[in-house]
């Protein structure tokens, strides 16, 4: 943290503080105080990211500290069929810290802030063999009418205890179209034997800026599968870090971002194979036309501990205008042998010997541009891990995609 | 009889590069010509300025077909007219359906035409017996276009195109490559099949032997980017026997002798 006082972050951080201190006279357990002055100490003597750090250097601070964020009310709603096992509390009617949450190894500027600023916090819990086959939705959202300038800190703590399954989908798009910020954290704990697929529908308006930062811990044969579809965002960040400390857990990861306009996604994936026998893979990819922005900055570790492990990373990118981005930075590090690793990236136009070809067939440009790009995306909207979420999401991806070709 | 296809004095350049040079051609309606000569004398090159191919640059020379100027045609609507160009290494397109794309294109053909769209049962009737004319496996339809194909396999979704869009003019670049004999039957009748009266090919070829199976009627050597010699099927038997130098001495004399009478 800069200790210049004219450093205009500095008086971002005492105002986000000051923010936290008089959320902090609210009516709340013990712990919960504690669990926020904690965040608060931490954030403060932390504070922001520097100018230029690699991890910011492409989504910038700007936006999001020059604005002066209200807390607002949080009406998050999460939604469950009745009779599905699952257990959801809110965090007051807790007596103690989720251990999904406590579980959670580190945590970054906005993840402490969250904490601190907590506009609504929920325990999410599988019982022991517990299969849920409805999804439980997780739906950020605020009251009508609330003025431009809002912020939300919503946070999830999701336990399944052993053998149990559970699908939650995540819906940002009934977030309200004014200037606001979602700063959402989830800790996720995977016992073992257990199976959670996790679904992101991005936010469907380009003034607000989220935050999403999710950490799972993974035992013994758990199965984590994500899918984050972007279509529209002023800056929307997912910060997701995959810990697998049992044998034969298995992660993966895809997403799609089909951007337009000015919309800006950045999203940073870390796994880390801490043990013999893990799995990982990440598919994802972008359509980006207009002034458009895309960052998939991932990175799997391999630790020393962690022989015979697989792992694949691989992100496309088809850049459809000159003002348009793709930043892709697949990393792999890996301590050990006998590993099966494969990573890689591509950015580029359209083909435009496939578009030659579908035109000699008398296919017209617009239509031919929308049947490669249909074909570029579908094979990743089959992997979307929700059934019951597929189709919906799959019609949005389409409508958006002839949004941006055009 | 009026010429299908007219080309005349056609000269293109790729990359700055002059690959054909002054190339003249007349195709009549249900002729089928075939095009031969050496490596690089711009057999590829004509083929691909017929489709329309923007990256070459036309200099002089003009193309009409069915009486209308051809290189004033965006690909799509010499597509449209009735011209087909098989592919010499069909384009691979990950992630699009086969039966899909084949199902646009014969929609806009269709459409072109003021005739009704047809929905996915009807098409995939009418794909069913078309592949059965060519000998195509149904499981080309729900595969993506060209995708995984094996090169055989891709000339045979070439021919199967052609079987749907019943084209008037169909420019078939070096189908025979990269065909095994089984294979190579099966597309040369699958071509014979698609012949009309009406209808026009024009072959390019290396070799003679697809001319055992396609006969032609007219016969040329394209070589430096023009036809330096035109026969009947006896010529490509010729040059199977003699190979090409002795078109090109020929044709060189006669160069020779031009340019002296000229002087």
């Amino acid at each position: 943290m800069s200790s210049l006082a004219a450093d205009p972050a500095e008086h971002t951080l005492g105002a986000w503080a000051q923010a936290a201190r008089s959320l902090g006279i609210v009516s709340q357990p013990s712990w919960v105080r504690h669990f926020r002055s904690d965040a608060l100490g931490h954030f403060e003597a932390e504070g922001f990211p520097a100018p230029g750090e690699d991890a910011w250097r492409h989504m910038g601070l700007d936006a999001l500290l020059k604005t002066a964020w209200k807390p607002a009310e949080d009406l998050s709603r999460i939604e469950l069929p009745a009779g599905s096992g699952i257990e959801i509390k809110g965090w007051e009617d807790l007596g103690r810290l989720p251990e999904a949450s406590a579980a959670r190894a580190s945590a970054g500027p906005f993840a402490h802030l969250n904490a601190a600023l907590l506009t609504r916090a929920v325990s999410i819990r599988a019982p022991r063999n517990i299969c849920c086959l409805q999804p439980l939705n997780f739906t950020p959202s605020l009251p009508d009418r609330t003025p431009a300038g809002w912020m939300i800190h919503p946070r999830a703590s999701v336990l399944l205890e052993p053998g149990s399954r559970l699908d939650i989908v995540l819906d940002l798009s009934r977030l309200p179209d004014s200037e606001g910020l979602l700063n959402l954290v989830m800790d996720i704990e995977l016992r073992e034997q257990t199976a959670l697929n996790l679904v992101i529908t991005g936010a469907d308006t380009d003034r607000i800026l989220s935050l999403i930062d999710i950490s799972v811990l993974q035992g013994r044969d758990s199965v984590f599968r994500f899918f984050c579809l972007e279509t529209k965002g002023r800056q929307n960040r997912v910060e997701l870090s995959a810990s697998l400390e049992g044998a034969n857990a298995s992660t993966d990861l895809f997403g799609l971002a089909l951007l337009g306009e000015t919309s800006r996604a950045f999203h940073h994936y870390r796994v880390d194979h801490r043990v013999p026998h893990t799995q990982s893979q990440q598919i994802f990819k972008s359509v980006l036309s207009g002034e458009a922005r895309y960052e998939y900055d991932s990175l799997v570790t391999i630790h020393p501990e962690a022989p015979s492990c697989s792992s694949e990373q691989l992100n496309k990118n088809l850049v459809l205008s000159d003002g348009a981005r793709a930043y892709a930075r697949p990393q792999l590090a890996i301590h050990t042998d006998e590993v099966q690793c494969h990573h890689g990236a591509t950015v580029g136009q359209m083909s435009a010997e496939e578009l030659l070809y579908l035109r000699t067939r008398g296919v017209d440009p617009a239509a031919a541009s929308a049947l490669i790009l249909k074909g570029f995306v579908d094979d990743l909207l089959k992997e979307i891990p929700v059934s019951s979420a597929a189709a919906g999401l799959q019609r949005r991806a389409h409508a958006r995609l002839i949004g941006i070709a055009r | 009889m009026s010429a299908l296809l007219k080309i005349s004095g056609l000269t293109v350049r790729v990359d700055g590069k002059k690959i054909l040079n002054g190339l003249s051609l007349e195709i009549g309606t249900g002729e089928v010509h075939a095009i031969m000569g050496p490596n690089g004398s711009g057999k590829s090159t004509l083929s691909k300025v017929l489709a329309g191919d923007p990256r070459y640059t036309i200099e002089s020379g003009s193309v009409t077909y069915e009486g209308k100027d051809l290189l004033a045609m965006t690909p799509e609507d010499r597509s449209l007219a009735g011209l087909f160009l098989a592919y010499q290494y069909p384009v691979e397109i990950p992630g699009v359906n086969n039966a899909s794309f084949l199902r646009m294109a014969y929609n806009a053909r269709q459409k072109s035409r003021n005739l009704d769209e047809v929905d996915p049962y009807e098409f995939e009737m009418l794909l069913k017996e078309r592949a059965r004319l060519v000998q195509v496996p149904e499981e080309y339809f729900h595969r993506a276009v060209n995708h995984g194909l094996s090169g055989g396999e891709k000339k045979k979704n070439e021919m199967l195109q052609m079987a749907l869009l019943e084209p008037r003019f169909a420019v078939l670049d070096e189908t025979d490559s990269g065909l095994d004999i089984d294979a190579l039957k099966i597309v040369a009748a699958g071509i014979n099949r698609l012949r009309g009266p009406e209808k026009s090919i024009l072959m390019i070829t290396h070799y003679q032997r697809l001319l055992n199976y396609i006969e032609p009627d007219r016969v040329h050597v394209l070589a430096g980017g023009r036809i330096v010699k035109s026969g009947d099927k006896q010529l490509a038997l010729e040059l199977e026997a003699r190979g090409y130098d002795w078109v090109l001495a020929e044709a060189a004399v006669a160069d020779l002798n031009a340019a002296s009478g000229r002087s």
